[in-house]
């Protein structure tokens, strides 16, 4: 197990090499100036070659990218071009706000698809199953900002139950910061329902078809203990990694939702940052994301040991 | 009997929605005002960057020497007494006593001819005053003199520019390095940025300043008494505007600064928002040539840029509400100002006339080649206005190559100097607004000194030199007087094509009251009853 992690750690540092060097190609090679948009619309162009100077955005590809490489190696991801604060800082005030919406989203998405895959799949072929399907490419078809809207529109405009955007932090108490995550929470959480109420629906077919299902029936088990406590456990595999993939992409940021909710999360920071190519900013949101995307497949690789003892002890 | 085993999840749902429901979203307190701004605060040095943004930051923590009342006139502010000599050469300006920064330091002489130093590296009007500068000299800790060695009339007016204000700064503050952003945003203004609460991207945070000594006089635009009556301004960075539109209707926010004129109906039916125009100048958008080049590197082809113009087409596709927009203006310097003027402006007169714009462009060599138009993908407005010129362009027999960008690669490409066939460009479209552009000097747009140009090196000398000339003239009256001629100048050499007038008006919820028809949106004598 531990050469497991340890082979896993060490994979991670390379991936993160390779996607610092084509990030910051891509993004100092593509067009855009940021001296220019700090200098706005009124300045010259002896300001914008003033500030891109004192930036050092004049100095050679190379020496930027050593000096950045050089940094990151003593965990400093640099300051941002426009507002001077470092890089870790502003991720830092994004974190939870990206993590709460990640968490409250994925329990939405669980709490719907589990049940609703796992009723499809006891139902395979009649009309619950199929309306369950309906269902679920419904809510994978509606754009996230129209099911946003709409539900901002009817929650918090019409019936005054939950608050239009914006974010609480959890220390300034829990039911504050809970409001504000159940309709963003929601509207994600619609799609990710689907693709898992699909997935879901998939495996538990699948594994309701084995001999040792026909063998737990035959013994007189109860349908809910022939659905939770067998196939589930079987189909668990596929269903973890369709959630934790989830996970990494939610961590990610989502830039829609945050946009449609207010919500100061990693993906608005990362949109910001490309419009107006804040290069610090966007080489350091890509790098700590690909860096949480491995960790979250490593932790899906070894939760897998819980669901199937056979991977345990492989 | 068995309990309905639903019955207690159910039960636990309905008691879940009671508590939500009896927990109404928290309410600020009553003298916060939560604002939604035309973008995020991200650089809070107002001489390092031009961003309206951060200037309408530096209208809240900074004040000014001078500042414009609503008949643009310069009056005094932090001042409590000036003199100018006969010969007006010499101003002494005398502070007015009391006033501190946020730290509790004194406000001193020293500290405002810093501030006038660092203000004037970068401003046109503060260059013009260093041109003309002899010395800055400190008589006493509440006194100093600006010493020029040859005439310039604007002294004042430059003082109080509202676009890009002289805001007064503490010395040690105002002497970084002029390559390098101030990251202290000490000033001596009616509010105090809470830094510690500014998350850029999400929230900014002012707080009421208790030390402020405002004037006695009723706040008059941005002159006069600064009265601030709330304890806290929050700005909230919303990028997404229907999100701000239910969020004011909800009453989750209090401001919107720059509601998408598509919303202004929607708002104006909502007896609890209301929308109003504090500025009568309002916004000019023009088409700005590339000078370096050709076609737009002969007059002609510029002026055959104005046969093209159709304002009032051109402002509903921008605008769309007719009360939001002027259908025709005829002048570089902003109409409803005290420099409009029709001089010289035939061409615009009387509509388009692509015929006689084809005649222009021939007389000036144009044979066909591609003109490459800069067409801005996420700038809604811009890109209204640029698709009904480039329909304008082909009706005038232009070939045009657009160039499909998003706002912060034209940023780029616009400054460089390229050919436009390599990298570089022929037209882009971009707006201005206020004071600075109602006068010929201030409107960067309009001034014509070539290599010094903003981009699109507008180059006329004879132009500069009327402008030269208008901004040596102390006297107001005479100045006015010398307007028609540089504007009659400006439409013979085409700096830019004026393409309409349009206002931006302001929405807040109407328990807000005190908003002052100030033309830059600002936060004193604002109240929430």
């Amino acid at each position: 197990m531990m050469t497991f992690v340890l082979r896993k750690l060490g994979s991670t540092i390379v991936v993160m090499l390779v996607v610092a060097v084509i990030v910051f190609l891509l993004i100092h090679l593509s067009p855009g100036d940021p001296a220019a948009i700090i200098a706005g619309d009124r300045a010259n162009l002896d300001d914008i070659a003033q500030i891109r100077q004192s930036l050092g955005l004049d100095q050679p590809l190379a020496y930027q990218f050593a000096l950045w490489l050089v940094r990151l190696l003593h965990g400093d991801l640099g300051i941002s071009l426009f507002t001077r604060l470092p890089v870790t800082d502003l991720v830092g005030q994004r974190i939870e706000p990206t993590l709460a919406l990640a968490a409250v989203t994925m329990i939405f998405a669980v709490a719907m698809a589990l049940p609703l895959g796992i009723l499809a799949a006891w139902k395979v072929g009649t009309l619950i199953d199929r309306a369950i399907m309906a269902l679920a490419i419904v809510a994978f078809s509606f754009p996230i900002f129209i099911i946003g809207y709409g539900l901002v529109y009817g929650f918090a405009l019409t019936w005054r139950l939950l608050p239009v955007q914006g974010y609480t932090e959890l220390a300034r108490g829990f039911w504050p910061f809970l409001q504000h995550l159940i309709l963003p929470g929601l509207t994600l959480g619609l799609v990710f329902m689907a693709l898992l109420t699909r997935m879901t629906r998939a495996t538990m077919i699948e594994v309701l078809g084995e001999d040792y299902i026909r063998t737990a029936r035959a013994k007189g088990l109860g349908t809910s203990a022939v659905l939770l406590r067998h196939a589930l456990k079987n189909a668990a595999v596929p269903i973890v990694t369709t959630i934790g993939t989830g996970i990494a992409l939610l961590i990610g940021g989502v830039v829609v939702t945050e946009s449609v909710f207010a919500i100061p999360g990693v993906g608005r920071l990362t949109i910001d940052a490309v419009t107006q190519r804040d290069y610090p900013v966007i080489q350091g949101v890509i790098l700590l994301s690909s860096f949480a995307y491995v960790l979250v497949n490593l932790m899906i690789d070894l939760s897998y040991g819980l669901f199937d003892p056979r991977i345990r002890t492989t | 009997m068995t309990i309905h085993r639903f019955a207690r999840p159910i039960a636990a749902l309905l008691l879940a929605a009671g508590v939500l429901a009896a927990s109404a979203p928290a309410q600020a307190s009553d003298k916060t005002l939560r604002a939604v701004v035309n973008a995020d605060l991200k650089i809070i040095d107002p001489t390092w960057s031009t961003a309206y943004v951060t200037i309408r930051h530096g209208y809240l923590v900074y004040d000014t020497l001078f500042a414009l009342n609503s008949k643009y006139e310069p009056k005094p502010q932090m001042v409590d007494a000036y003199a100018v000599s006969p010969d007006s050469l010499t101003y002494t300006f005398t502070l007015r006593a009391g006033m501190k920064w946020h730290d509790g330091a004194p406000v001193t002489a020293a500290d405002c001819v810093a501030s006038l130093k660092r203000w004037a590296i970068r401003n046109a009007m503060g260059q013009q005053i260093t041109k003309a500068l002899d010395a800055y000299e400190i008589v006493d800790p509440l006194t100093f003199r600006i010493k020029l060695k040859s005439p310039f009339g604007l002294v004042l007016e430059a003082l109080a520019g509202a676009e890009q204000p002289a805001f007064m700064m503490p010395q040690r503050i105002a002497e970084t390095p002029p390559d390098k952003q101030i990251t202290d945003p000490i000033g001596s203004g009616p509010f105090i940025l809470k830094k510690d609460e500014w998350k850029p991207g999400n929230k900014t945070v002012y707080v009421r300043n208790p030390d402020y000594i405002p004037r006695k006089e009723p706040p008059d635009y941005l002159s006069g008494g600064k009265i601030a009556k709330l304890d806290r301004v929050e700005w909230l960075y919303i990028n997404d505007a229907n999100t701000v539109l239910a969020a004011l209707q909800a009453g989750e926010i209090d401001y919107f600064e720059a509601p998408p004129l598509e919303f202004v109906d929607v708002m104006k039916r909502d007896p609890n928002i209301t929308v109003l125009k504090i500025d009568k100048l309002g916004v000019t958008m023009m088409l700005r040539p590339n000078s370096l080049f050709p076609p737009f590197n002969n007059y002609k082809a510029r002026q055959a840029l104005l046969y093209l113009v159709n304002q009032d087409q051109i402002m509903q596709a921008v605008v769309g509400n007719p009360d939001l927009y002027l259908k025709f203006c005829p002048t570089y310097f902003m109409c409803n100002s005290a420099n409009a003027t029709e001089a010289g402006a035939d061409a615009l007169k009387g509509g388009p006339n692509y015929d006689k714009a084809r005649t222009l462009l021939k007389e000036a060599g144009y044979n066909g080649e591609p003109v490459t138009v800069l067409y801005p993908t996420d700038r809604a407005q811009y890109a209204a206005a640029t698709t009904v010129i480039i329909e304008a362009l082909r009706k005038a027999g232009v070939n045009v190559d657009i160039q499909s960008l998003d706002w912060a690669t034209i940023t780029a490409r616009r400054t460089k100097k390229d050919p436009p066939d390599k990298g570089g460009w022929n037209l882009f479209i971009t707006s201005a607004g206020g004071p600075d552009v109602a006068a010929p000097l201030s409107n960067i747009w309009f001034v014509s000194p070539c290599a010094q140009a903003n981009v699109g090196w507008a180059c006329d000398d004879e132009l500069t030199k009327l402008i030269e000339a208008w901004a040596r003239e102390p006297d107001r009256d005479k100045r006015h007087a010398m307007i028609d001629a540089i504007q009659t100048r400006g439409f013979i050499s085409v700096p830019y094509a004026p393409l309409g007038q349009f206002f931006q008006p302001i929405a807040f919820r109407s328990n807000i009251k005190g908003v002052l028809l100030s033309g830059v949106p600002v936060y004193w004598n604002i109240e929430k009853q």
